[in-house]
């Protein structure tokens, strides 16, 4: 095979953008061509490679873009090479070694998790040494496609000497940096390591302890402490400081937070906390924790504003607890949002089971999904169902049905994600129309939502570029189960339980649609379902290509958002 | 002091799975061509290996043994999706698998060098380069950002990519590529 078209399939492939006949293709030529499987290999290191390497360039406040933020356990490593001058700023060569301590410290991070000694990195990354520079290749054959637009010889020559003196300046920079992080991880992995030993050697002696236990001998001569970090900030928005100790400091994304430490978020700050176990707690605006802690398990001393938190399932007899100065919050493992002010304590709990008891008295009770518990004066103090008034569902909620849809990375969409459909499906235009109950491919949503509220609902997307007319190929239709829908002026080409929306193209980039058209006039789709509890919702497309960042079913947006707006969260944040 | 035996044990491992990671980690992105479900993956094969260390036959390579546990998990995950049109089939992996535990040191090699390809990359491939690679755009954003076609947007892609593959292994040893 000419190695231009094996070059373009390789690449085509990598895109996920080959037809299934040029797939094919490339796939006997893998299969007879040993050259072509190493060709595919070596340009999917040369994608790692530069992915790492970009993502070593970005900014701090880029590193929760989508992706990057799921770069998981990395986000320290990067923080910790830009707080010693590493990773901002640097040049290409040295950005490219930073670029390998960050695939590096994500395998370490991830190998914490059992036990660590990572000082294989300080080999690992020495081998990253700049080599001797490769002789030039004509830029003909680099780039055929552009144009060539050189600087003059001189200026670029100066510049390349500059480079050159900033590149060793920061070597050696990266160097010490380099170090100094070794020896941050090597303690923290020992420290990891210690705490596994005792833990381990603890359960084994509650496990063999069917003899009464010894009397207690005289304490042994206790070994140096060591200070085990409680969690991580995983990502910092705005005004939000560590407090603790009378000291109150900037917090910096990737910190490790210390036992006794607290946070305090201003009136535009935002943080989430991220636990070794991936619990996550995020705080609203105007939210103050006292102290984090890991007692009997992992603690949380909230004296004001909003916690919103994502446990994960707790060990038995390691509960996390919340503490306000109305009650605790014993959680074994759930989605919850508590909000604290001088006067009460409201606990939503999502999904999961809580415990909540009141300071006052002493009285407890449990909190199950989708209800609410108010601690306050003069309030009866029990569960009851939570009103569900917002319900937002993003891409990567839906359960995608058939090969039509698949989930995309998209920097516009709400969340980073978007539902797309790459495919030219003029739907509408085949006689006679398909039924929905005929199309193969449509993504599920599951979510809860009251009985005889009236939701009135918004799809926001994107038409996608086509050749053919923009009209015929920008619009998807909802279909609800046991569900009043009422579609105003327009009847949906999906039936009596759908409402079709018709006309992202009329949009510039991604807007919210109401249902048929632009036109505000007839009011948005809304529903009312007969029944509260778990509803269904399929999303089918109906003329396509087309992309769908978010589905809202709100019982207040009445009137249709701005193409900008992100959905109910987005004002408060 | 003296170290635990599990700590040399775990320092080994380490330094083994960071030889192979290069390959494994282009192996891995081969096959999900995505980087975010790469990652994810990666850890869970360093995870799945570590715990799996015990049943290792250690008179054969680590890279294979490792890049064996990765494959199951790749093609096990491509399953488990079916989102992919265009996957690749359980043969090829296989072969693949095989292939790329003998170039992890050649990745490492090459990516010593990626810095200064990149440099000869023209200005508008950079710029593509750095839509694709750094703001995670697809290429139908980045022709609608730059003005290109979607079909210029792919070429130019395509071209960079060969042209880094040719570059750094130029830089090895003149006339690989």
């Amino acid at each position: 095979m000419d190695p231009e078209k094996l070059e373009d399939l390789i690449s085509g492939y990598l895109e996920d953008a080959l037809s299934p006949e040029e797939a094919e293709t490339l796939f006997r030529e893998l299969r007879e061509n040993p050259e072509a499987q190493r060709s595919l290999l070596l340009t999917s290191e040369i994608d790692a490679a530069l992915r790492d390497f970009e993502l070593s360039q970005a900014p701090a406040g880029a590193v929760n873009r989508p992706g990057t933020a799921r770069f998981r356990g990395s986000t320290a490593f990067r923080a910790a090479l830009r707080e010693r001058g590493v990773a901002r700023g640097t040049s290409w060569k040295t950005a490219v070694a930073a670029a390998g301590l960050v695939a590096a410290g994500t395998l370490l991070l991830a190998m914490l998790v059992s036990q660590s000694d990572p000082s294989e990195v300080n080999r690992a990354a020495r081998r990253t040494k700049a080599a001797p520079l490769p002789p030039p290749i004509p830029e003909d054959r680099a780039q055929p496609q552009d144009p060539p637009t050189r600087a003059p010889r001189e200026a670029t020559e100066a510049r390349l000497a500059e480079v050159r003196r900033a590149l060793e300046e920061e070597e050696e920079r990266r160097r010490r940096a380099e170090e100094t992080l070794q020896e941050d991880l090597r303690r923290k992995s020992e420290e990891e390591l210690g705490r596994l030993a005792r833990e381990f050697r603890q359960l084994q002696e509650r496990l063999a302890n069917r003899e009464p236990p010894e009397p207690a001998k005289p304490a042994a001569p206790s070994p140096p402490s060591t200070v085990v970090p409680v969690a991580q900030l995983e990502l910092v928005q705005g005004q939000v400081f560590v407090v603790g100790k009378g000291e109150k400091n900037s917090a910096k994304e990737g910190e490790l937070l210390l036992p006794g430490q607290g946070l305090e978020t201003g009136d535009a700050g935002r943080v989430v906390i991220l636990y070794a176990d991936k619990s996550r707690v995020e705080l609203a605006p105007g939210t103050l924790i006292r102290e984090l802690g890991d007692r009997a398990g992992k603690w949380v001393d909230l004296v004001q504003g909003t916690l919103r938190s994502e446990i994960q399932k707790q060990p038995p007899g390691r509960a996390m607890v919340i503490s306000t100065p109305h009650g605790e919050a014993t959680v074994l493992g759930t989605t919850l949002r508590i909000a604290v002010d001088a006067r009460s304590t409201l606990l939503e709990v999502t999904e999961g089971r809580v415990r909540l008891k009141r300071l006052s008295d002493g009285k407890a009770t449990e909190v199950t999904s989708g209800h609410t518990a108010l601690l306050a004066t003069g309030v009866e103090f029990a569960a009851r169902p939570t009103p569900i008034d917002e319900i937002f569902l993003a891409p990567q909620q839906g359960t995608r049905v058939g090969n039509e849809w698949r989930l995309t990375v998209d920097n516009k969409a709400s969340t980073g994600w978007a539902l797309e459909v790459p495919l030219d499906l003029p739907r509408s235009q085949t006689v006679p129309q398909t039924p929905l109950a005929k199309i193969p491919s449509y993504v599920s949503f599951k979510f809860r939502a009251d009985a005889n509220k009236e939701y009135f609902v918004w799809v926001r997307g994107l038409a996608l570029p086509t050749p053919r007319d923009p009209a015929l190929h920008d619009a998807v239709i909802l279909e609800v189960p046991r569900c009043r829908v009422t579609q105003p002026g327009f009847q949906s080409s999906g039936g009596p339980q759908s409402a079709e929306y018709n006309g992202f193209m009329d949009r510039q980039g991604y807007g919210w649609l109401g249902g048929w058209g632009a036109s505000d006039a007839s009011g948005p789709v809304s529903m009312r379902f007969l029944r509260s509890g778990e509803q269904t919702l399929r999303l089918y497309a109906w003329e396509a290509p087309i992309r769908i960042d978010a589905i809202w079913l709100s019982t207040t947006q009445k009137t249709r958002p701005a193409d900008d707006h992100r959905g109910p969260d987005s004002g408060k944040k | 002091m003296k170290k635990e035996p599990a700590v040399d044990r775990h320092r080994e491992f380490v330094h083994e799975f960071m030889g192979v990671q290069p390959s494994l980690r282009a192996y891995v992105l081969s096959l999900v061509r995505n980087f975010d479900l790469a990652d994810d993956l990666l850890q869970e094969i360093a995870t799945a290996a570590w715990s799996q260390l015990d049943t290792r036959d250690a008179t054969k390579p680590f890279a294979a043994w490792v890049l064996g546990i990765a494959r199951h998990k790749c093609v096990d995950f491509l399953r488990s999706r079916g989102k992919y049109r265009v996957v690749l089939r359980e043969d090829i992996a296989e072969s693949l698998s095989e292939r790329a535990g003998r170039l992890s040191d050649e990745m490492a090699e090459r990516r010593k060098v990626l810095a200064q390809c990149i440099e000869k990359l023209s200005g508008s491939a950079r710029d593509v380069v750095h839509l694709r690679f750094g703001e995670a755009l697809h290429p139908q954003e980045i022709a609608g950002r730059l003005g290109k076609s979607m079909a210029a947007v792919y070429k130019i892609l395509s071209r960079a990519r060969a042209f880094l593959v040719r570059c750094t292994g130029h830089a090895l040893s003149p006339g690989r590529g």
